[in-house]
């Protein structure tokens, strides 16, 4: 590596320093397989998941997500609820 | 001019999250690692919830952190690899919300009744139980390392 390249990599922000070693989340990463094969797949499997945690609530899908944006205190559901709905989201893109 | 959010390979990305991870390790009362989830071929889940953290004032904050991470294979001995969407948070048990910074929504999430700051990225921070909600430029929004020191430091 030259010293432009070691003066950049410290400069940049950990996210995108450039390191070579593999870590043990790249080997986790690796040993993945996707879990749906197509997008769709994917969307109806996570638009389920997302009325599940609803009902689980006692609430409809519309009013946990309305909750989960509003709330002043996040409970661990309203961050997998809005995780779902940005998933949904992306899904349909 | 470089983006300072821009594709890198998935190797260096997710080392590099491991690496802030391990980095900060010694704020957090239980050393905690990524969750990683692929849901297709070009979409994975990247979550570390219920992180508890005690900050440099000595209070206990809780933070989730969850990445939607877009990855190209057009080249699969390189995958490269881009966040999507995030949601970092930060939240005080027993008193509530401090500051979480999210993503825009999709396009597809939008609608007519979608409130101004969702078209943006965005962070929102609570002052004496008061939100105050600030868009953020489309490549200024924080590294997971900016985030975990703005908590460490300001609460």
């Amino acid at each position: 590596m030259s010293n432009i390249e070691k003066r950049t990599d410290r400069q940049l922000a950990p996210e995108h320093a450039n390191t070579k070693e593999s870590s043990e989340l790249f080997e986790q990463f690796k040993q993945l397989k996707p879990i749906h094969a197509s997008n769709e797949e994917a969307l109806q499997t996570l638009i389920c998941d997302l009325e599940t945690l609803a009902a689980q609530q006692n609430l409809t899908v519309a009013a946990l997500l309305h909750e989960a944006h509003s709330t002043t205190d996040s409970k661990p559901y309203h961050i997998h609820a809005t995780t779902l709905e940005r998933m949904i989201g992306n899904l349909r893109r | 001019m470089s983006l300072k959010h821009d594709w890198a390979s998935l190797q260096t990305y997710l080392n590099a999250h491991e690496r802030v991870l391990n980095t900060f390790a010694k704020f957090m009362i239980q050393p905690r690692s990524y969750k990683l989830t692929q849901i297709t071929a070009n979409y994975l889940l990247l979550e570390c919830t219920d992180i508890q953290f005690t900050t440099y004032a000595g209070n206990k904050v809780r933070v989730d952190i969850t990445k939607d991470v877009e990855i190209v294979d057009s080249n699969p001995k390189r995958l490269k690899a881009l966040t999507s969407g995030y949601s970092y948070n930060a939240n005080k048990p027993g008193v509530g919300n401090l500051l979480r910074y999210d993503s825009p929504d999709s396009p597809a999430q939008l609608s007519p009744k979608s409130p101004a700051h969702h078209y943006h990225h965005h962070k929102h921070e609570w002052v004496d139980g008061e939100e105050q909600i600030t868009h953020i430029g489309d490549d200024d929004w924080p590294h997971v390392d900016e985030f975990i020191r703005e908590v460490l430091s300001d609460f």
